[in-house]
């Protein structure tokens, strides 16, 4: 058995002792998987309060949800399906209320990777320039395609678990990555 | 265009996630193909662009919220959630087209109901159609009444056409 698979197992374990009652495991899912989430969810509506609002209403969820918790899937998949989800949503309404939003502005209470203490300023400069276009490009996405490239970029998942993350077929999670990387090929091609 | 079936291998083959075979046959293509050799590499370029994508890291008081909110909620009465539930900004706002839905039934319910008789054989003028039928009982009454003048004229005539007989 794999490291990777030992960990699943490990947070199914995790889980059915949450359903028991057992609240020191959740604390101990929630020491595991709180960076990674708050980061894809950061990384999809690029807004911190927003981001650990959302985040906390994942886990929030997760906890709700322990009595009926079954190990039928991976529990990073039931998680990132519920954070997907919820992402979604923020940015659908968020598109229905704010049409008039420039994708270029910068990203509202910002609190992100400094840049190298070593750099000049002409780097520093540089770093935030490609930073900026790198995050234009993500959010000129779709949200479904840019929840997709993020899940199989940061998180390392396959066709097969954006697939079950999203309930459709492995065809369909193989276009939306296409697209959505042709789209940021075109974009991003020229900064490598 | 890169040729159709290799672009989700070029994927995974910038990320490094192709098996070996996989990878050598792929490689072996890129050597006879540019087109796909210039899609594969603008994807690599693009993986290792995204690693410049920032990451936040979380409040001080992440956990601290979230057990409040856990806390918060474990505590509220079952009748409290359900009217949250039901009554919350989401579901009055997705409750909006069915009650207008409803509103529209009804109102094509009540549209379609029968009027009331007057209505009907009026048109929606009931007064005129009072008056007209007044106007027909008035004008039968007359002429019924011109009838017993006739009829009763007669028998009057007669006796003031005797009375002078009788007086003389």
């Amino acid at each position: 058995m794999t490291a990777a698979a030992v960990y699943l197992e490990q947070d199914a374990e995790l889980m059915l002792r949450v359903r028991a009652g057992d609240n020191l495991s959740f604390a101990q899912l929630l020491e595991r998987h709180r960076r990674p989430v708050i980061h894809f969810l950061y990384r999809m509506v690029q807004n911190q309060a927003v981001s650990e609002e959302l985040a906390q209403e994942v886990f929030l969820r997760v906890y709700k949800a322990r009595a009926t918790y079954e190990p039928t899937a991976k529990f990073t998949t039931w998680l990132f399906r519920i954070a997907s989800h919820l992402a979604i949503n923020w940015l659908r309404d968020r598109k229905m209320e704010r049409l008039q939003d420039s994708l270029d502005s910068p990203p509202e209470g910002q609190t992100i990777q400094l840049p190298d203490k070593a750099m000049t300023k002409e780097q520093e400069m540089l770093h935030s320039a490609r930073m900026a276009e790198v995050r234009a490009a993500i959010q000129g996405l779709p949200p479904k395609q840019r929840a997709a490239v993020l899940m199989h970029k940061y998180q390392e998942m396959g066709y097969s678990q954006i697939a079950k993350v999203f309930q459709c077929s492995e065809s369909a999670v193989k276009s939306l990555l296409f697209r959505a990387y042709e789209t940021l090929r075109a974009r991003l091609a020229h900064m490598g | 265009m890169a040729c159709e079936k290799q672009t989700d291998l070029m994927i995974s083959y910038a990320a490094g996630k192709l098996a070996e075979p996989e990878r050598i046959a792929l490689e072996r293509h890129l050597g006879e193909c540019e087109t796909c050799r210039r899609v594969a590499d603008a994807q690599k370029r693009v993986w290792a662009v995204l690693d410049a994508y920032p990451v936040l890291a979380p409040g001080d008081d992440f956990d601290r919220r979230l057990y409040a909110r856990i806390a918060e909620d474990e505590q509220r009465a079952w009748w409290r959630q359900a009217l949250d539930r039901y009554f919350s900004p989401f579901a009055i706002r997705s409750g909006v087209p069915v009650a207008a839905a409803c509103l529209s039934i009804c109102a094509a319910f009540v549209l379609r109901l029968p009027s009331p008789p007057a209505l009907q054989s009026g048109g929606g003028h009931p007064v005129a159609v009072e008056h007209r039928i007044n106007v027909d009982q008035v004008e039968r009454a007359l002429d019924d009444l011109d009838m017993l003048k006739q009829l009763t004229a007669a028998p009057v005539d007669k006796e003031d056409a005797r009375a002078p007989e009788s007086q003389s």
